[in-house]
């Protein structure tokens, strides 16, 4: 799941919040920063840390816990 | 109230690898206005650019016959065959428009491509490792596609979801969007529509599918075209914790699957042991529960995870590499067993077409995971589907719109569902239900061995029961504050009428095939099941269920064996034996 934004190196580009599948960020251009808004609809896909040119996103590999088969 | 209207000939629905194909072939055919609409970003958010990108292409020295029937037997029969081959024989024209457009596949040591075999296939080979510019896998080719669209001239319009699509006068002539940052509505006035938007996972437990959430499912299902295949759910496996993609090939390349006791036991149900087709391996799982020795289940891939599969998926692009690294950062060693869990992938359902992509309804075409073709999930051919698909329907939908006339959308059908799909934002609930809380209860409803792997006529009928229930009574009720959330309660919406349809289909397959087992009915009965169930709604609203033949006597490839041989099935008693 979606770990931190640092908002020193963030520029408010929105890579991120264009990209991500899940509509996770919101841009917040008064401040030229992104935020995360809907954290727990992460799906851990890393696109975004892989795609920040400032590389401001950091991404943990483990996911929030879903309903099991059993 | 005035609603931004955008006036195209045909709009795309969904911008994977199936969406852009389309734009680029019908922009080619001809096709002056094409309009690309995404519920995330134009091409950059779509399973295509997440997928590792490994794709099947039949080359000029393969013998694309073999190759059909090794894809026809592989889905039961199922395949819509003269669409499968089609898919195949153009498959090499596309490699070469890709790799005139840069992107590159490894060579193996000798010369020519490098082609790997694809689990489930005796003869179609597959590519991996794409590359374009600084990428590598799905994306890589995504990149390339997408900027070949663009060049081809489309409008684009990211962030919208379409809510509902608009008929008139017997045809499609538009669709109703939804801004996923405002709610505001926006039309499009189009003459026709492709729907590519992918499957539905139902946002379960298998990695990075969330987004496929059966919104073209719902789209074409409340137009009144039938839809077909919808009992084949496939569910792989996963960890329970994070995720991870090429479990598979790890079981094949020295991996075990594991009880609770800690004992190997593929090799009790299946010849192919842990190699064995990714519904074998849940279907054993849910015997061994049967037989009380799980849950837990676990994953061992031991020493061949540091030799061969560890650097095999550490380089196949997608989200694997970096995935990777961050377990082994976070501690966790995949040579050692770690819990394991069945995990539902995708429904191989859709919308039933014609040989030009073209469903039951004038104006309405789909293509890739919207459009039913074969049930089956098999690596490197999801993505030359999406692609072969993507590339005929827009071709198809081109043919179409040559003798199509304008679109009018009424404007009152719009003003009034426009009311409909926004209402849930203006509604003071009493109860603070939100949709997470009903993707949870339907997971509950249908994540049953009961339901999605050994599926019995009670579990199936409850599962319905809780749906319908889901659907009637919580749906109405959910709290929705803004805008994020109405596109989820849409979603939710489009989850729940997927999974009424997979049990509804699921029902009415008295059989078993492929990865849709009936507890009741253990046998593929060729007499009576070589045919689709397709779906519909009725006039009064109603999901009609109906079997349908397949025409195999018209098909280049029929079943010859006997009954008995035509798929390695279990042994249903492997349990107690």
């Amino acid at each position: 799941m979606i770990d931190t934004l640092d908002e020193d190196l963030c520029t408010g580009c929105n890579i991120c919040f264009n990209i991500c599948p899940c509509d996770v960020f919101r841009p917040l251009p008064d401040q030229r920063l992104v935020e995360i808004v809907y954290r727990d609809d992460c799906q851990t896909c890393f696109a975004c840390e892989l795609d920040c040119p400032e590389d401001a996103i950091s991404v943990g590999p483990l996911r929030k816990p879903r309903v099991q088969a059993w | 109230m005035s609603i931004p209207r955008i006036e195209t000939d045909l709009l795309i629905v969904g911008t994977g690898f199936a969406g852009l194909w389309a734009a680029i072939s019908a922009r080619e055919a001809g096709v002056e206005r094409v309009a690309l609409v995404d519920k995330a970003s134009i091409a950059m958010s779509s399973q295509s650019r997440l997928c590792a990108g490994a794709t099947i292409y039949c080359l000029p020295e393969d013998d694309a016959e073999v190759w059909l029937r090794d894809i026809v037997e592989a889905n039961g029969f199922l395949s819509r065959q003269p669409l499968v081959e089609e898919i195949l024989k153009t498959s090499g024209a596309r490699l070469r428009k890709l790799e005139e457009w840069g992107v590159r596949y490894p060579q193996s040591a000798e010369g020519g491509y490098l082609r790997i075999p694809s689990r489930g296939f005796r003869h179609a080979k597959m590519m991996v490792m794409p590359r374009y510019r600084d990428r590598v896998g799905g994306s890589a080719v995504a990149d390339a596609v997408r900027r070949r669209a663009i060049r081809g001239g489309v409008s684009r319009h990211p962030r919208l979801l379409i809510s509902d699509l608009l008929q008139r006068d017997g045809r499609v002539v538009g669709a109703l969007a939804l801004d996923r940052t405002t709610a505001e509505p926006r039309l499009f006035a189009a003459r026709a529509v492709l729907l590519a938007t992918a499957d539905c996972s139902f946002r379960g437990n298998y990695v990075c599918t969330d987004g496929t959430t059966g919104d073209g499912f719902q789209l074409a299902y409340d137009q009144g075209v039938r839809l077909s295949n919808m009992e084949f759910l496939c569910t792989n496996t996963g960890s329970p914790h994070f995720g991870f993609e090429g479990t598979g090939v790890a079981l094949k390349w020295g991996g075990r699957l594991l009880n609770a006791q800690h004992e190997s036991f593929m090799e009790n149900y299946h010849p192919d042991a842990n190699a064995a087709e990714i519904h074998e391996l849940v279907q054993a799982m849910a015997r061994e529960v049967r037989a009380g020795k799980g849950p837990p289940f676990y994953v061992e891939m031991g020493e061949s995870w540091k030799s061969r599969i560890g650097p095999a998926l550490a380089g196949i692009g997608g989200f694997m590499p970096i995935n990777l690294a961050k377990l082994e950062a976070e501690g966790i060693d995949l040579a050692k067993a770690q819990e394991w869990v069945p995990a539902v992938q995708t429904l191989r359902g859709g919308v039933r077409i014609g040989p030009e992509g073209q469903s039951d309804l004038p104006g309405l075409f789909a293509a890739g995971m919207t459009e039913a073709l074969d049930p089956g999930l098999f690596n490197g051919w999801s993505t030359m589907r999406a692609m072969g698909s993507g590339e005929r329907s827009g071709r198809g939908a081109a043919a179409y719109l040559r003798d199509a006339g304008p679109a009018l959308p009424r404007d009152d059908e719009v003003a009034g569902l426009v009311h409909r799909a926004t209402f849930a934002l203006s509604r003071s609930g009493s109860t603070t239900l939100h949709t997470d809380e009903v993707i949870a209860r339907m997971h509950r409803a249908i994540f049953r061995p009961e339901v999605s792997i050994l599926k019995s006529t009670e579990g199936l009928k409850k599962a319905l029961a809780d749906i319908e229930d889901l659907r009637i009574a919580a749906l109405p009720e959910l709290v929705v504050e803004d805008a994020h959330a109405l596109v989820k309660l849409h979603e939710t919406h489009s989850m729940l009428l997927s999974a009424e349809m997979f049990l509804r289909a699921s029902l009415a397959r008295c059989e078993s095939r492929g990865s849709h087992f009936r507890d009741e009915y253990p046998e593929t009965n060729n007499d009576d099941w070589l045919s689709w169930v397709n779906l519909r709604r009725s006039s009064e609203g109603r999901m009609e269920v109906e079997s349908e033949k397949i025409p195999l006597d018209d098909y280049p490839i029929q079943p010859i064996q006997p009954q008995s041989e035509l798929q390695s099935k279990p042994r249903v008693d492997g349990a107690h034996r």
